[in-house]
């Protein structure tokens, strides 16, 4: 045994997953993200390295981290407990102590047999509805090798594969990954590379050129918009958007993700500011328009999912 | 609180729906007057015939009453929910509970003072002659207090002599021979017998008892066409006095003759239920495969132009009739039944030939289903590969919905369970789910379903404390030696286990008792007459009379808090040793109190539920250690075999509330994990398909029946994809060999607000273990418990 087996980090395996693709699914969530998108609702999948994250409703104060601490991270108030990142070396030992399940270290080292252990007990669930699995995060791309493993694993067994991403990565890795994807979901988030930077941190080239890449590849593809109020949700963007999405060949369907305020539990769970503030969610029928722009270019449209 | 529907409900359901829910319950004392008078001039008479002639004057004498918009008529009582008072079964608990029974936290009953003062005169007679006071009589001068002392601590639960009668009547043998049909072919016995044999006696007695209760149904059903007909005369509504003569006609007609259309079969078919459940005390009683023996009277009526609404308005009245249906039951019956009455309609599977059953009114009992959402009939969908997914995916509609209905029940698992029990195929294919949820075989089988609850629960707690109750102090076990010092897991469940058999005996000795008084006591001439062979064999029922005598009395509760509390103590006393069995009691003790740490390193030990193979395994072994415990204590008192139920009805609730902190880090006194597969609330964190995995990997079988809840949030089960997923769970559940799934499908904000405004919540109705109840007749403490049960969506 001389070669290194290959280990990923993942945020966590999402069994019973019905939004994430046709049929019953697993969804494994990759640690990792080049984007910084300012409504994330995983933010906890967006550091490539093992963090601790906390669920102050579980927390009873009873101050059994604060006491393992080796670098004095750690403040507990009436309102559970508060982590110092800049001091903390995420060494795990607070996760370890806390019994209320507040505490836990996300983004743990795996291979692909020890994920394939987990969503093989499923199996039957995606043979009898055309399920199988989805790899998002996260970006798959950041973990491309481990990915590919991961999907070419699950082809084996003969499951359906979604591959969820957000396209920013090289071209090479991201059709070492399309060979064993069935569907992919693709996010579109700005036309404007400039906006797209500001509310991304990165520009939309690659993503672009990207998405053009699958379509000449003709694999099945979902376009997926997360809508933003004042960020992306404005006609010129959704027309240009729905423009670009037109020329492209292989579109199966339109997602319009309406903003919610997942993301904001999460952020404070990392001890992080919510770039949103106080933004309120959207409805539904709040993006009947841009369901109109695009359905009259021909597409097919879901609202959430 | 009105659900989407396909078909709109018709106004005159709608308005007797609203009619019925705004009816508060009552009791009258009409039946125990009119019984306990005919009782006081009878003495000597045979029991059949007395029984028979009981039941005979009760149909003649008592109040009837036709209501507005009625098209099927017939009640318990003369009011909308009314219930009537069954002195013979259990009497004396009246008088105790009698200042409560307005106010009591479920199951609440007014009474008029009238009503009280007859009954309390009745009782006086019933003193010492009621079922549950011969019992308890037999049981002290047979065992001592073994029996009530089980009984006190809530270890078992004696019913007070409220039967559970789990049956389904030959209905299709009323609509198509009626009543007259089964006289004629209960003469053609009677002919046969021979006056120098003594068994013929009594098979006399019980021939002739049949005949008489059959005509006390038929005048029942006559006095209705009577009443209707006076009506008419005064009915000032041109409609509603041809709606009223229409009544006078099909009642002067079925149940005594065949039924000629629709409407006489809807309306012979409710006499023929109704009679069951006026004749005993009887809940459980269950129309089974409606679709099948229904069809042919729809279809009669459709090739003259029936049109689908009318069908579903006249099967829209019987369905609020089943609503009507309610019993006077004492608090710790009502705790566990919460409302409910456990008629099971069935829908589905396959024919008796093997052909697919589905046909036209397998749909129009889920539009009906649908269009009147209420807990009582309980729907169940038989399925199987073969069923067309259309009708599946209506089914799963119906259940998006809320409120539980229907279930879904494999075909595969009843298919290899049922031979199990020497039962030939072309019965097998016949089976319907009977009260809750049990597996038998309708028209043909008695299944005889008993006081023989006990809780797993008690039994753990015995062996931690040698044998004694810590609640109660009570020695209710054999002394398996003391906790503290068990070296090994192994030492601990052997102790368990012997707790476990000791207790089933318990329960099984005091059950067992209950067959010869019942056969002496309050046998069932008219539910005879109407199920296999009893007529041909010359029995009762309660004697043994029916073709299978399905004995489903053994019936474990508290599967899955017991699992977890096994595995808990697995886990953190023996094999990780983290801390010891003294330090775990004295926990268990306080409950808790100062031990928050503990509990929650407790709460975190992995739960059945979650895919996890170690913990399943454990559950896996109590349920075959439960199975044949009662095996092995021999045949029942037909020389059947005991057939281990592992159900729900509420006794997690009961049993629950008696029970000390659990190693699981349950708190004392809260409800166990409901039904037998279901996860213990909150603690499945991984999803139905993990739930579902669970669940499968339990060895159930021989048992014939196993319970698992899955809540669901609405939005998943969104649009025909939503629908098609749910779906896909139902058919892998069956792949995997699971018997019986079942979903609550509402949010838990609904279920908040519901808990706080319940005026706005009168039709709310949830799944509650292997029935559906209203949400305002399920006690606080079932509340919580249906609010923390886990919420599936992701």
């Amino acid at each position: 045994m001389s070669e290194k087996i290959r280990k990923g980090r993942i945020v966590n395996i999402q069994r019973y997953s019905v939004h994430d693709g046709p049929g019953i699914r697993s969804t494994v969530f990759m640690k990792g993200c080049p984007l910084k998108c300012m409504w994330c609702s995983n933010p906890e999948s967006q550091k490539t390295e093992e963090e601790v994250i906390h669920r102050n409703s579980l927390c009873i104060q009873c101050g059994s981290c604060k006491e393992v601490c080796e670098t004095d991270s750690i403040t507990v108030t009436d309102e559970g407990v508060q982590i110092n990142r800049d001091t903390c070396i995420t060494c795990g030992k607070c996760a370890e102590a806390c019994y209320t399940g507040t505490l836990s270290m996300v983004g743990s080292l795996v291979t692909v047999d020890d994920i394939m252990d987990v969503v093989k007990k499923d199996s039957l669930f995606y043979r009898n509805s055309g399920g199988g699995i989805t790899v998002g995060g996260g970006e798959p791309l950041v973990q491309a090798e481990f990915v590919r493993d991961l999907l070419e694993a699950c082809h084996k067994n003969g499951w359906h594969t979604v591959l969820d991403t957000c396209g920013y990565g090289s071209a090479k890795k991201l059709k070492m990954l399309l060979e064993h994807a069935d569907l992919v979901f693709y996010d579109l988030k700005h036309m404007d590379s400039r906006k797209h930077k500001k509310i991304t941190g990165v520009p939309n080239g690659k993503i672009l050129k990207n998405a053009e890449l699958i379509s000449s590849l003709d694999i099945p593809m979902y376009v997926r918009i997360p809508m933003i109020p004042g960020l992306n949700d404005d006609k010129t963007n959704i027309r240009k958007t729905a423009k670009f999405a037109k020329k492209l060949k292989n579109v199966k369907q339109v997602n319009l993700l309406p903003y919610h305020l997942g993301g904001l539990g999460k952020h404070n769970n990392l001890d992080r500011e919510y770039p949103m503030g106080d933004l309120k969610a959207m409805k539904d029928d709040d993006v009947a328009e841009a369901k109109g722009i695009f359905e009259k270019e021909g597409f097919k449209v879901e609202v959430g999912g | 609180m009105a659900g989407k529907m396909k078909y709109p409900i018709s106004k005159r359901v709608a308005r007797l729906k609203d009619a019925i829910l705004s009816e508060p319950m009552s009791i009258v004392s009409d039946r125990s007057r009119i019984v306990t008078e005919y009782y006081r001039e009878t003495d000597g008479e045979p029991v059949a015939l007395r029984r028979a002639g009981a039941f005979k004057a009760f149909m003649e004498k008592m109040s009837i009453k036709i209501f507005d918009d009625e098209l099927i008529v017939g009640g318990l009582t003369d009011r909308l929910r009314g219930c009537q008072f069954f002195p013979e079964y259990a009497s004396q608990w009246l008088k105790s509970e009698l200042e409560t029974l307005s106010s009591r936290e479920t199951e609440q009953r007014l009474i008029d003072d009238e009503d009280v003062e007859v009954l309390l005169e009745d009782i006086k007679y019933w003193k010492g002659r009621s079922l549950d006071e011969k019992a308890i009589a037999l049981w002290k001068e047979q065992y001592g207090t073994r029996i009530s002392d089980a009984n006190e601590a809530r270890a078992y639960i004696d019913f007070k002599g409220s039967l559970i009668t789990r049956l389904h009547a030959d209905y299709d043998k009323v609509l198509n021979k009626g009543l007259k049909g089964v006289i004629k072919e209960t003469k053609a016995e009677l002919k046969k017998l021979k006056i120098d044999v003594y068994e013929d006696l009594d098979k006399r007695y019980f021939l002739q008892a049949v005949i008489k209760s059959c005509e006390a149904v038929m005048i029942l059903a006559k006095r209705y066409s009577s009443l209707a007909k006076k009506m008419a005369k005064q009915e000032k509504n041109k409609k509603r006095k041809k709606e009223l003569e229409e009544i006078a006609a099909v009642c002067a007609r079925v149940p005594a003759n065949p039924a000629e259309n629709f409407y006489e079969a809807v309306q012979s078919f409710w006499f023929t239920h109704l009679g069951i459940l006026l004749e005993a005390t009887a809940s459980g009683v269950s129309p089974g495969r409606f679709d099948q023996y229904m069809y042919p009277f729809y279809q009669m009526d459709a090739d003259k132009g029936i049109t689908d609404d009318r069908a579903r308005e006249l099967m829209g009245c019987v369905w609020l009739k089943f609503i009507q249906i309610n019993r006077a039951r004492s608090l710790d019956l009502a705790q566990v039944s919460h409302g409910t009455m456990y008629q099971n309609v069935t829908v589905g599977g396959e024919t008796a030939e093997g052909k697919v059953a589905v046909n036209k009114m397998s749909y129009l009992v889920l539009d009906v289903t649908e269009q009147v959402r209420l807990p009582q009939p309980t729907v169940s969908v038989r399925y199987n590969d073969r069923s067309p997914e259309d009708f599946i995916l209506r089914a799963c509609e119906v259940v998006s919905g809320g409120g539980g209905i229907p279930a879904f029940f494999m075909d595969k698992y009843a298919y290899s369970a049922l031979p199990l029990f020497n039962i030939p195929l072309e019965d097998v294919r016949q089976w319907a789910p009977v009260g809750c949820i049990e597996a038998i075989i309708p028209t043909k089988s008695h299944g005889a379903f008993y006081w023989s609850f006990y809780s797993l629960g008690k039994c753990l707690e015995l062996a931690l404390h040698n044998g004694i109750d810590p609640q109660t102090g009570l020695k209710l076990g054999p002394k398996t030696g003391d906790s503290t010092k068990f070296k090994t897991y192994d030492d601990l469940f052997a102790a368990f286990k012997k707790q476990v058999i000791y207790l089933i005996e318990t329960s099984k000795l005091a059950n067992h008792s209950y067959h010869p008084l019942e056969a002496s006591l309050v046998p069932v001439p008219f539910a005879s007459g109407l199920l296999d062979d009893c007529i041909k064999n010359g029995k009762d029922l309660r004697d043994g009379g029916a073709k299978y005598n399905m004995f489903l009395s053994s019936n474990p509760r508290g599967h899955i808090t017991t699992t977890n509390s096994l595995y808990a103590l697995k886990k953190m006393v023996f094999d990780d040793k983290r801390i010891t069995m003294k330090e775990m009691l004295e926990a268990l003790a306080v409950n808790f109190k100062g031990k928050e740490k503990l509990r929650k390193q407790l709460e975190a030990i992995p739960k059945y539920g979650n895919d996890v193979d170690d913990v399943d395994q454990v559950a896996s072994d109590l349920f075959q250690l439960c199975e044949k415990g009662a095996r092995d204590l021999g045949p029942g008192p037909f020389g059947d075999t005991i057939t281990t139920t592992n159900q729900g009805i509420g006794l997690h609730y009961v049993f629950g509330g008696a029970l000390g902190a659990t190693p699981d880090g349950r708190m004392a006194n809260m409800p166990t994990a409901d039904g037998s597969l279901s996860a213990y609330p909150g603690s499945d964190t991984r999803g139905p398909t993990a739930l579902i995995n669970s669940a499968a990997k339990i060895a159930v079988k021989p048992c014939l029946s196993s319970l698992l809840n899955v809540k669901i949030h609405p939005g998943s089960v969104k649009g025909l994809d939503g629908l098609r997923k749910l779906m896909q769970l139902i058919k892998t559940y069956s792949d995997l060999g699971g018997y019986l799934i079942q979903f609550n499908i509402v949010d838990t904000e609904t279920l908040y607000d519901a808990k706080e405004h319940p005026e706005k919540y009168r039709d709310l109705t949830v799944r509650v273990a292997g029935f559906t109840a209203f949400w305002i007749d399920c006690a606080p403490g079932i509340q919580d418990e249906l609010i923390a049960r886990t919420q599936h969506e992701f």
